[in-house]
């Protein structure tokens, strides 16, 4: 979901320095886990569907909860069945299925899921991947542990591109065959899982000499000291952006000591 | 003046693996780059192409292991002795694979990151990145994403990269392949303006390579000696042996295809539009629009589509065979039914109504470039006989038919694992595969990168064979005008011309003043 979500644009969440970003974002992942609150977790949830909407465009507001609806219908079944206190509202053959608290602790589930996707989406869909790595670096990440993150991220859309063309080809190799076949249903697709698997961590095991010699090729690793071309500003020439953080991480702290 | 490389007695062996015997790659070369000069080094598939130029490079068998003996000399450095990392100002490397070398995120980062181990002020690591990306065109991608690029640009991405350090000695490996004619005309041009050592590798001797100051032919891991233009018999005759330079005059063209016969596959108004950039999610920095008024292949015909990078080709192959679905128009084919592995389609029908999606999955066997995303099973035989074990065909029928296969296909044996195979096998076990499944049409994607002449030819021609039709999509247009009965030109995701007569020097004239891609603006 991270790798290539970045949305070109110039609202003000672009133009918010990324080291200030990521302090927020942090801050309202955590508020996230430690908040109990339905009515709070449920208004950040909110104030996230509401930034990306308006600052990415309102059709993208549902993206981050389509990326992870099936942990959310999961979610959603299997929480109640496990917090089975409080009123019964639903029992079958005597035995309760729902109870109040599992009705709780479901909707508390699924708004820090959904939270947490809104609030790293919208992150990511404003925040490019460079910019992300000089904030990870300015706040001590060595370089090498930074370039690992960077790599990962370039691999990932890779990987699954590779594993769209490796579907397509399978799926182009065993049309025809699979729908008049011996195997049926869950069986079938298992079966044509299992090649496009094989045949992508085949290209996976692959590229790792590959990279190792493609970094090589670019003196990754020489002698001489490194430098880097894109900097952040320096912390004097972003004191709006830190106050303006400042504001958000204790505006959130207000609301959930308040409520 | 820099970049004198002289190597003796290069010998290379990879590593021994269980049941396989190591073979011995490079076979005790010698031969010698000059500084400033153009060198290609002409050789087929699996000669050792690849292999050769990584260890010019000092990256084999530092990431591979193997046994190497010999001397590598560049102005003095013992290469060989030398970490890649600290000579990238020596010699500088460009994968076949473009994909292969990027590292980073996005294109600037990219270019810029070598210059960033050099250790270079910011103001030089700019200036040089943008002068680069400049010089080869590419400004566009300056702020893109590496993952934006298309295959084409790619490549001049790591060309620009390349330029940013300009070293002493280039090694480019296939870097002409899958670049449209002007761009190999303009790569060329520019590498001579650069006035740096050259070496390039390739599996053809393209007529731009006339600007080249000398040649070798890499043949089972040995070398000719140097050869300048015009060629020795000698040398002609090695290069036609291997089928590295064209050698149509043997060929018999077959007569046109008759208008009277059927169309296999026909479209008419299709229209298909994606953005690309941040696919699926947002941040459309452009569009490609595809619209083809009207197309058909005829029974028994062998078209091929030409045009520039980014012009709509593989769009195009992809609908046809049902892996992308256009937004408006209709694909019809012939003989409507599922081809099933058993029994092949019926071409009795002019046209049927639209063709789904499923039946073009089933009528079109669409040739990816990497043969490796189609093979996954550990020896041939499993591989040929999986499609027809899933269709429920009896095991003695498999067996039979199987073997005929591998005669066919002049496959190495049963047991053989395709991942020792050369890559010119591993591709014919490619449309073995297909051919065992009854495809009547086959669209081929590039299919001659990484391929001599002589293999591709051979391969349409076992094509020809056992298919009804064949859409060959190339860059290679003395390869489309020899084995097609049309060529196709598109431009700006539109067919602009269906040719009937044509040759190779009239595609080049059409190419060169063709518009570009289908990009457009949104």
């Amino acid at each position: 979901m991270i790798a290539d979500s970045f949305v070109p644009g110039k609202g003000i969440l672009y133009r918010f320095d990324p080291r200030m970003k990521l302090l927020c974002l942090l801050f309202v992942v955590l508020a996230f886990f430690i908040e109990s609150s339905l009515p709070v977790k449920a208004g950040l949830l909110a104030i996230f569907v509401l930034l990306t909407g308006t600052s990415l465009g309102a059709g993208k507001a549902a993206v981050p909860f389509k990326l992870i609806w099936p942990i959310l219908v999961l979610t959603a079944i299997l929480t109640p069945p496990f917090n089975l206190g409080g009123e019964v509202l639903l029992s079958l053959k005597g035995r309760p299925v729902l109870t109040s608290d599992g009705l709780e602790a479901a909707a508390a589930m699924l708004l820090r899921f959904s939270g947490i996707t809104a609030a790293f989406f919208l992150f990511f869909s404003t925040t490019e991947t460079s910019a992300f790595i000089l904030a990870l670096r300015s706040f001590g990440l060595p370089y090498k542990a930074a370039l690992t993150v960077t790599i990962s991220l370039r691999y990932i859309p890779d990987m699954f591109r590779v594993y769209g063309n490796i579907s397509d080809a399978h799926k182009l190799r065993s049309a025809g065959i699979m729908q008049g076949g011996r195997r049926r249903g869950f069986q079938r697709r298992l079966a044509h899982l299992f090649p496009v698997l094989i045949s992508v961590l085949i290209q996976a095991v692959k590229s790792i000499p590959a990279l190792a010699m493609a970094l090589d090729s670019k003196g990754f690793g020489r002698q001489n000291p490194r430098t880097s071309c894109r900097k952040l500003p320096h912390w004097s020439a972003i004191k709006p952006d830190i106050a303006g953080a400042a504001a958000v991480i204790a505006l959130t702290a207000f609301v959930i000591v308040l409520l | 003046m820099k970049g004198q490389l002289t190597v003796s007695d290069l010998k290379f062996e990879y590593p021994e693996y269980a049941e396989f015997e190591a073979d011995q790659v490079l076979r005790g070369l010698s031969f010698c780059c000059r500084s400033g000069e153009i060198t290609v080094i002409i050789g087929g598939a699996e000669s050792g192409k690849s292999t050769l130029a990584l260890i010019l490079a000092a990256l084999v068998p530092s990431h591979t292991g193997g046994q190497l003996s010999g001397r590598v000399v560049l102005d003095g450095l013992d290469i060989l002795g030398s970490p890649a990392a600290e000579i990238i100002e020596n010699c500088g490397i460009i994968f076949q694979d473009p994909e292969k070398q990027t590292v980073t995120t996005d294109c600037f980062s990219e270019a810029a990151f070598a210059l960033e181990s050099l250790g270079l002020a910011e103001e030089e690591i700019i200036s040089r990145v943008e002068g680069s990306f400049e010089t080869l065109g590419i400004g566009h991608l300056l702020e893109s994403g590496t993952v934006e690029t298309s295959g084409g640009e790619k490549k001049k991405l790591a060309i620009a990269g390349q330029l940013c350090v300009n070293p002493d000695l280039w090694i480019m490996d296939e870097t002409f392949e899958e670049l449209d004619s002007p761009s190999r005309v303009k790569l060329l041009d520019s590498l001579k303006d650069n006035r740096r050592s050259v070496l390039i590798f390739t599996s053809k001797y393209y007529d731009i390579f006339e600007k080249a100051d000398a040649f070798y032919h890499l043949r089972d891991g040995r070398l000719s000696e140097r050869e300048e233009l015009p060629f020795s018999p000698g040398f002609t005759l090695g290069l036609r042996e291997d089928g590295l330079i064209p050698d149509f005059v043997t060929t018999s063209r077959r007569p046109a295809a008759s208008d009277s016969l059927p169309d296999l596959i026909s479209v008419r108004d299709l229209a298909f539009s994606y953005s690309t950039g941040r696919e699926g999610i947002a941040g459309d920095h452009w569009a490609f629009d595809l619209n083809i008024d009207e197309f058909s292949l005829t029974d028994g015909e062998i078209v091929s589509i030409v045009g520039r990078n980014g012009c709509g080709k593989s769009t195009f192959g992809k609908l046809l065979c049902g892996l992308l679905i256009q937004d408006r128009g209709e694909i019809r084919a012939a003989g409507f039914g599922v081809p099933a592995a058993e029994e092949p389609a019926a071409m009795t029908a002019q046209s049927g109504p639209p063709a789904s999606t499923d039946f073009l999955n089933s009528f079109c066997a669409y040739m990816f470039q990497n043969p490796d995303y189609q093979i996954f099973l550990p020896t041939v035989y499993q591989e040929l006989s999986w499609g027809l074990v899933e269709a429920g065909i009896p095991h003695s029928e498999i067996k039979e038919r199987v073997e005929l296969a591998i005669e066919n296909f002049n496959l190495p044996g049963a047991s053989t694992p395709p991942a020792m195979m050369s890559y010119s096998a591993r591709k014919r076990l490619q449309v073995a595969v297909y051919y065992l499944l009854k495809r009547p049409v086959f669209i081929l994607d590039e299919a001659d990168t990484g391929l001599s002449y002589h293999d591709f030819k051979g391969l349409i021609e076992q094509l020809r064979s056992i298919s009804r039709g064949i859409i060959i999509i190339t860059h290679n247009l003395e390869l489309a005008a020899e084995v097609s009965d049309r060529v196709l030109g598109m431009s700006g995701g539109r067919i602009t011309e269906d040719l009937r007569e044509f040759s190779t020097d009239s595609l080049k004239t059409w190419l060169s003043a063709s518009a570009g891609s289908g990009r457009t603006g949104r």
